[in-house]
């Protein structure tokens, strides 16, 4: 018996095929819900394609369009830039200080980090349109209050000066998913690296910048490029506010909505998957450039990474 | 050892199965016909896609749909309807299409049949109907169902935009008849504009960007349209003078009041903040069903309706209908039972007791003879309406045309920040290149 199976297949073959079946939901599912929409997406690219009567090769010839002359292209890589280098840093350094007032050893704290918490577990539409109330022009709450200071407030959404910056303030009130990354980060740090720096003399803010900030590093960096990511294909809040349209004169036009507009309103589905391709290499690129970087200042507890 | 080897083995194979019975599981669970009756056909299940969940439309859908319900029992057709929200409807209909698992039945815009026939997205109900089915309907609506001489849906509903006016506060200031131009709607406003000491309005005469004419409406007012033909769209026209002269009238509004009161109001919406019930605007230019949201919330007020003035360049007057259509969508196994359902739903009793509750027009003339609709003294204005108003069709190489024009109302109307002329000939070249790009993709 024994001796049979070992001509049929080697313990190492066997042991192989264990392991496969396995992790089988999961190479089953990625390759039935992400690799082949991913590929069919990539062919899709290269073709015009209306999705239910024509789907014809057509080279490269969606990726030339998209560079050479789309005009809302270039306004939707410049909204999503915008949105991105303002509400990324806000949102972190945000996040940050909350985690450390959080990690404050207060009465009721809890209740505090809670509270703190509560709206990144909110949907994201119920949210939203809650938000768009709070920013009415007239009898919304950001404008009353403004109105008590004599400031008179901008119509926030029908302004296409003031309606990225309204967004950013909406994403700012959800940092608490990163918040918590943080404090998690910061309840790793040993008490003696502290104590040591304080022996040495390190002053509250020394001791920020030497011990607390090199300990939770891979955290930050992890909260940076998820952060990047989810900036870049921002989508749902725009969408609402604008009713779809990316408005008001194309202020709020991010990549993603400029996006759906074309798949789904213009019903170019192969172009947009050329944009989505797109999106897809310049998050790879800052991926790849902020790991490059990390070297430099992540630190790793334990040497090696 | 032995025994330890085959447990995991087996565990492995249960993990890896069960991942396929997940996907599987569901299907084919259609209940056997019960063998005790003898019913002579079996029965057929219509899925009915629509987007009327409202508090105001649901009871009414239901009611028809259980009409038919009991009218086809013993021809073996039932209807299930599936209640899909406006705005997931178009993307859910796609999806649905491509993938193989359409619904039988689905109401779709009025504009849209003849682009979603082009691009094989509906079943040709042609040889399921009689030739003389459309005498049923308004002349100029027949044409909004045909593709290339086939008939790819049934109307169903329509609708007509009106100026709705405050008659108290017309009364108030002295005015007696409705303006006839739209310089004399410019000149009434001075006297129904009013205005506290400190600056702000306690009622704003009209604002062109709040309730439902849009740019549409106030454009076909001026003899204008996106396109140069409305059923057989080809040439765009964005940046017509008709055009351009409605967006300069409409950005005369906004002027008037300022562009941060404008906004202030425009971007008020419907529902409980009415701005018209409330008496906070005069003239608001709306669909001819906001009859029935006044009839519900506002019972007692004593307004008025008119046709919006004909503009400078305009022959005659004008209006932008809208509507619905019900159709069968591609892919779907039971073309000839749903089509029965399409008939039903487009014939006269379904569509009167549509009229009688919802205060729609309905494209089967039938319904809108329905006596209580008589009673109404704003209905006769609408229905003189009717051969004024226009159902544009959309382009079928620039379906988002429409996406085109709304951006250039909003950077002149919301942003203030181009003038008519730019913004409509910005536009122009928008939709030019879209229809050159399908056109050239398309070869």
């Amino acid at each position: 018996m024994k001796r049979r199976s070992k001509r049929l297949l080697s313990s190492q073959a066997k042991t192989n095929i264990k392991g496969y079946l396995f992790i089988s939901p999961w190479i089953i599912g990625f390759s039935v819900f992400v690799l082949w929409p991913m590929l069919f997406s990539l062919y899709s690219s290269f073709t015009y394609y209306d999705i239910t009567s024509i789907q014809k090769w057509i080279w490269f010839k969606n990726y030339i369009s998209i560079f050479t002359r789309d005009a809302n292209f270039i306004t939707a890589l410049k909204n999503t830039a915008f949105y991105a280098v303002f509400s990324v840093p806000l949102a972190i350094t945000l996040a940050l200080m909350l985690a450390l007032l959080l990690n404050m050893k207060v009465k009721g704290v809890r209740i505090f980090r809670t509270i703190y918490y509560l709206p990144s577990v909110l949907s994201g539409v119920a949210v939203t349109l809650l938000w768009m109330w709070i920013f009415a022009p007239v009898g919304g709450l950001i404008n009353n209050v403004l109105g008590i200071l004599g400031i008179q407030g901008p119509a926030w959404f029908s302004d296409p000066n003031w309606s990225k910056p309204a967004l950013i303030i909406m994403r700012l009130w959800g940092v608490g998913g990163s918040m918590v990354l943080f404090l998690a980060a910061l309840q790793d740090v040993p008490r003696h690296l502290y104590e040591a720096a304080e022996l040495d003399g390190a002053s509250r803010i020394g001791r920020f910048f030497h011990v607390t900030l090199p300990m939770i590093s891979p955290t930050m960096l992890f909260v940076t490029i998820t952060g990047i990511n989810g900036a870049l294909q921002v989508f749902d809040t725009a969408f609402i506010i604008s009713k779809g349209k990316g408005g008001p004169a194309g202020s709020t036009l991010f990549y993603n909505v400029y996006l759906y507009n074309k798949a789904f309103e213009e019903l170019q589905m192969g172009y947009a998957c050329a944009l989505a391709w797109v999106l897809f290499l310049i998050i790879m690129v800052f991926t790849a450039i902020q790991m490059y970087f990390s070297k430099k200042w992540v630190y790793y507890e334990g040497g090696a990474k | 050892m032995k025994a330890k080897k085959i447990i995991s083995l087996i565990t492995a194979l249960v993990i890896a199965l069960s991942v396929f019975a997940g996907c599987t599981a569901k299907k084919d669970e259609t209940p056997a016909a019960s063998e005790g009756t003898p019913a002579p056909k079996k029965t057929v299940t219509i899925q009915f896609w629509h987007h009327w969940g409202s508090e105001q439309r649901k009871p009414t859908i239901t009611a028809i749909i259980d009409e038919f319900n009991a009218r086809y029992k013993d021809k073996g057709i039932q209807v299930e309807a599936t209640f899909v929200p406006f705005g997931d409807m178009s993307t859910k209909l796609t999806a649905a299409i491509t993938a193989g698992d359409a619904p039988d039945a689905v109401i779709q815009p009025i504009e849209a049949v003849g682009i979603k026939a082009a691009r094989n997205q509906v079943e040709d109900i042609t040889k399921y109907i009689t030739d003389d089915i459309k005498n049923l309907y308004y002349e100029n609506y027949w044409d909004t169902v045909v593709y290339e001489g086939k008939v790819y849906a049934l109307p169903f509903n329509t609708d007509t935009r009106l100026v709705f006016y405050n008659k108290k506060m017309f009364a108030d200031a002295g005015i007696n008849e409705f303006p006839k131009t739209w310089d004399e709607m410019l000149a009434v406003a001075d006297k129904l504009d009013k205005k506290a000491a400190d600056g702000s309005y306690s009622t704003v005469a009209f604002i062109p960007t709040l309730g439902n004419f849009g740019f549409d409406t106030i454009a076909i007012g001026n003899g204008g349209n996106l396109f140069d033909d409305f059923m057989n769209p080809n040439v765009p026209m964005l940046n017509s003078k008709q055009n351009v002269e409605a967006l300069e009238w409409m950005a005369k509004w906004r002027d008037r009041y300022g562009q941060n009161i404008y906004n202030s109001y425009a971007d008020l919406g419907s529902g409980a903040n009415d701005l018209f019930i409330t008496g906070k605007v005069a003239m608001l230019g709306n669909v001819c069903n906001y009859i029935a949201t006044l009839n519900k919330y506002a019972p007692d007020m004593d307004y008025g309706v008119a046709p919006l003035p004909a503009g400078p360049s305009a022959k005659e007057l004008g209006a932008a209908g809208g509507g619905f259509i019900i159709e069968v969508p591609k892919g779907s196994k039971h073309v000839a039972e749903a089509t029965e359902f399409v008939k039903f739903m487009s014939g006269e009793w379904a569509t009167s007791r549509w009229a009688k509750e919802q205060r729609d027009v309905m494209i089967n003339k039938a319904a809108n003879e329905e006596p209580s609709l008589k009673e109404i003294p704003a209905w006769q204005s609408v229905l003189d309406l009717m051969i004024y108003t226009h159902v544009a069709r959309r382009h079928p190489y620039a379906p988002d045309a429409g996406g085109a024009k709304g951006k250039a109302v909003e950077d002149v109307m919301a942003a203030g920040v181009k003038t008519p002329k730019e913004a409509l000939d910005f536009a122009q070249k928008e939709v030019e290149q879209m229809i050159k790009d399908n056109e050239e993709a398309k070869k």
